[in-house]
């Protein structure tokens, strides 16, 4: 019996750790958001935590992981969906490449000025990185997503598309 | 008719503008000052005179201008913003402005509401907490003359037309904000005011602290960079920069897209050595489509209004994959230049070519391509450049670079408007950004 409460202590303790402490404002957009239009279905899965950057000057950043799903009817068009509940890297030396598709900060941590940016890797177009900036409402419940192509996009891999669209607005659920 | 203080102060205060290359940008942030608004506030250091100047861009307060004349005549100016207020950050000032005190400015500045002129008793300096008094620069009431009037401080000069004088008001704030009305706290200097070597410049940046150490010494002088030399006298790089450089409607800083060069020969100025390149509205990026065995001499490109003051991740990412994928024409002299809306423009170059292959490898991998690698230069990046202030981001832009190892890797370079001179820079241990003298060689 002890043993079990420590190993739910354990599992509890961990779970709980899973959020940043650096910026625990961006607590507010754990979970699944969802935009809809017509055929099309976007999900994203947002979880935060502190992960060092290790390496040259090593630096810990607050850093909302992220996961996406993009359907057409009932078509999967591209999906990492399924890799949403995986441990987070606490640093850069046990990063998986792949295995997660978003990655944003919250600039200064700053609410007020209701902004996210960072990157989505464009799982059908060679994993390319598109640039992320994110407006969200004063409520938090509303994300405006844009992305853009960075600069030099596909020079290297020749994949110059766009799979999701450039701007859509994703509803917390 | 300005009062004679404020003469001083704008003469002043264009030589601090002038001398640091800074109207554009001070203009586009914080509107023009409106001279005939200024008021004289009662509550500064001892022996000092200090005259508040709003600004406003586009019909909107945007902030004031402290301008404090010293003993000794020397001014010292500070800025205390709106956006400053509304976000509740802080800034230092000398003589004392907290935020209340700064908030209580601004609204008298948006609304310029009068309250009951105080008679000459009240002019003492025993001031209630969250009392502000200040004089307006206004003709002078009924009846005055120059030796009886007790709510005038000064006179117009010359005679013929109204008088001018300041006239004195007094109001008591609601102490919003807790602080001490007028004065005190809000990270005043314990011995104001400070003699600090260049005031208006530090005023700038709320989190310098005015009464801090001096600036360290100018680095020594190294020998110029023969290429930098080159590009400091090519009137098709210069021209084209300037260009980049250049607002207004229509112009590339005017534009909602990036606009930029790919210079494949920086020797000659041809369609085919310099190829125009337009990003999409709203796209803060270019297509560079390189051929697949292109040689590249280098990019420039403006950076729209919004965009950052300095280069972003993508684009140092870029330059090391031209350089790692041996696109480069010359691998000791690849470069990439950029102009923004804040006016200054910016040059990173190669220096030393195996430095640089060392960090290149570092952000992109040996192949380019390393995901995990770009992921974490990017977020370094963004976790520290991406503020609105353009010298912290150039100053933090630096410190990235030192943190990789790749100080004498990768060299940046600010330009003069005129896209014809270029400085080095340089970040010191102690986060002190200045530029590197340079000697003149002859070649």
């Amino acid at each position: 019996m002890k043993n079990i409460i420590i190993i739910i202590l354990v599992v509890f303790s961990c779970s709980a750790k899973a959020q940043s402490t650096l910026c625990p404002a961006l607590q507010a957009f754990h979970g699944e958001w969802r935009y809809v239009n017509g055929q099309d279905t976007i999900k994203i899965y947002l979880r935060s935590n502190d992960y060092t950057i290790t390496g040259d000057g090593p630096v810990t950043i607050a850093k909302l992981w992220g996961w996406h799903e993009f359907k057409q009817g009932n078509t999967i068009i591209e999906s990492n969906y399924s890799n949403r509940f995986l441990a987070l890297p606490t640093n850069s030396n046990n990063v998986v490449a792949n295995s997660y598709s978003i990655s944003l900060q919250m600039p200064q941590c700053n609410v007020s000025r209701q902004k996210l940016i960072g990157n989505i890797h464009d799982l059908s177009q060679c994993y390319e990185s598109k640039v992320v900036t994110i407006t969200f409402n004063t409520s938090q419940t509303q994300l405006n997503w844009k992305q853009t192509h960075p600069t030099g996009f596909g020079f290297m891999t020749g994949c110059k598309g766009m799979t999701l669209p450039s701007n859509f607005v994703l509803t917390k659920q | 008719m300005l009062p004679g203080e404020l003469t001083i102060i704008v003469k002043d205060l264009q030589q601090q503008l002038f001398k640091r290359n800074f109207i554009a940008n001070f203009i586009q942030w914080h509107g023009n000052p409106q001279w005939n608004k200024a008021i004289k506030i009662k509550k500064t250091n001892p022996g000092c005179v200090t005259i508040a100047i709003p600004t406003f861009k586009d019909g909107v307060l945007t902030a004031f201008i402290a301008a404090t004349i010293t003993p000794n005549n020397k001014i010292l100016f500070e800025i205390h913003r709106s956006s400053t207020v509304t976000n509740g950050l802080k800034e230092y000032s000398y003589i004392g402005i907290n935020l209340p005190a700064s908030k209580f400015y601004l609204s008298l500045f948006s609304s310029r509401k009068k309250v009951v002129a105080k008679s000459k008793s009240a002019e003492n300096n025993v001031m209630e907490p969250c009392e502000y008094c200040w004089w307006e620069w206004d003709i002078c009431p009924g009846g005055f003359t120059s030796s009886s009037d007790s709510t005038s401080e000064n006179m117009a000069p010359g005679g013929g037309g109204p008088h001018y004088c300041w006239n004195y008001f007094c109001e008591i704030d609601d102490c919003n904000g807790g602080g001490g009305g007028g004065g005190g706290g809000g990270g005043g200097c314990t011995i104001c005011p400070p003699e600090c070597p260049e005031p208006f410049w530090y005023s700038f940046f709320p989190v310098e602290d005015p009464c801090g150490p001096p600036p360290p010494p100018p680095p020594p002088a190294e020998p110029c960079s023969q290429f930098i030399q080159f590009l400091e006298s090519d009137s098709n790089f210069i021209n084209r920069m300037k260009y980049l450089n250049s607002t207004g409607p229509g112009m590339p800083l005017g534009l909602q897209n990036e606009v930029g060069y790919e210079i494949r020969d920086i020797t000659q100025y041809n369609s085919t050595s310099y190829i125009p390149k337009a990003g999409s509205t709203s796209q803060p990026t270019i297509d560079w489509d390189l051929p697949a065995n292109s040689l590249q001499a280098g990019y420039i490109h403006s950076h729209y209004a919004d965009l950052n003051s300095i280069f972003s991740p993508w684009d140092v990412i870029f330059f090391a994959q031209t350089f790692i994928l041996n696109h480069a024409k010359d691998s000791l002299n690849l470069f990439f230049g950029m102009t923004s809306s804040y006016g200054v423009p910016n040059l990173m170059k190669v220096g030393n070519p195996a430095i640089f292959r060392i960090f290149c490898e570092k952000i992109v991998g040996t192949n380019g391509l390393d995901a995990v690698k770009i992921d974490k230069f990017q977020e370094k990046f963004y976790n520290k450049i991406n503020t609105e202030n353009p010298d912290t981001n150039e100053k933090e832009f630096l410190k990235l670079i030192k943190e990789y190892g790749a100080e004498n890797g990768l060299l940046l370079y600010q330009g003069n408007t005129n896209c014809d001179k270029w400085t080095k820079r340089k970040v010191d241990n102690s986060g002190y950004v200045s530029s590197v003298p340079c000697t003149p060689v002859v070649e």
